[in-house]
């Protein structure tokens, strides 16, 4: 069978007003909630100094600790509770601080206290380095500075 | 073959995070009419591997409560799922407004120098009493 032009061209138009008749939306959907993620990729490590009275994550072989959040829909707070130190008798007087910086622009110097951290992005990658002064020495032992870093809203 | 294995379980073990922990909605607010409101929350475990969590509930200046209940407080939940939280705060007040967090961690936070959690600020409020 031979069809002449127009006649082709009519049954192309056919075709496609056949399938736009026949056309519907694909709906993808979803609901993004407000939340928060905090994940420490490296929990840290102290060292001793070595005049021997600090012990720190930034003395020679410590390692600082490495906290990446992620928020999504809202613009949470990292708050960083006053460090606290578990040691043997002998290192109750010893003073513990934490310092942190973070790739969004957070630079906290050392501090015995409390501190915090407003997001102003998506993502952030937090630095936490501890030390710990004790003037007179560190009795033998096990040594941990921890601050419990918290994501909220304020 | 089998020393494939286990180097790709060590890179797996080495890639696994320290801590973490995720939880959603982080403000939350809610009417009532009686004394108790309830609400959902969504807990959620960045692992790759199932882990325990908990969920509990404290005032503003993290103080412990004990009217608000937290089902379940104890969770172990798969690798990279979360699951919804059902918390109801009870003994509220006519006229009141409680507001409260319920925050979630690691069951067993391990050894190091930041503890990670994450806490919803969540508030009822219960409407007031109409005088007859």
């Amino acid at each position: 069978m031979r069809l002449s032009a127009p006649s082709v061209c009519v049954a192309a138009l056919c075709l496609c007003t056949a399938g736009a008749a026949g056309a519907t939306n694909v709906t993808l959907s979803g609901t993004v909630i407000n939340s928060c993620v905090l994940t420490i990729t490296t929990p840290g490590t102290l060292a001793p100094s070595t005049d021997g009275t600090r012990l720190g994550s930034e003395e020679t072989g410590g390692v600082a600790a490495v906290m990446s959040v992620v928020a999504t829909g809202a613009a949470p707070t990292i708050n960083f509770a006053a460090p606290t130190l578990s040691g043997p008798s002998g290192s109750e007087d010893a003073t513990t601080a934490v310092r942190y910086t973070s790739t969004g622009g957070a630079n906290q110097a050392y501090t015995s206290s409390s501190s915090s951290r407003t997001m102003t992005g998506l993502l952030d990658t937090f630095t936490v380095n501890g030390r710990v002064t004790h003037a007179t020495g560190f009795p033998a032992g096990q040594y941990t500075v921890t601050s419990v870093a918290t994501c909220q809203q304020q | 073959m089998k020393r494939r294995l286990v180097l790709a379980s060590l890179v797996a073990q080495l890639a696994a995070p320290a801590a973490a922990v995720g939880l959603g909605p982080l403000v939350k607010q809610g009417l009532t009419d009686g004394p108790a409101k309830a609400f959902y929350l969504t807990l959620i475990n960045p692992y790759p591997d199932a882990r325990d969590f908990r969920a509990y509930p404290t005032t503003l200046d993290d103080q412990p409560i004990d009217h608000v209940e937290v089902i379940p407080s104890l969770v172990r939940l798969g690798g990279n799922k979360n699951r919804k939280l059902i918390v109801i705060a009870r003994d509220i007040e006519p006229g009141q407004t409680f507001t409260f967090r319920v925050c979630a961690e690691l069951q067993h936070q391990p050894e190091g120098t930041v503890h990670a959690r994450v806490c919803s600020k969540l508030s009822a409020r219960r409407i007031a009493a109409v005088a007859q």
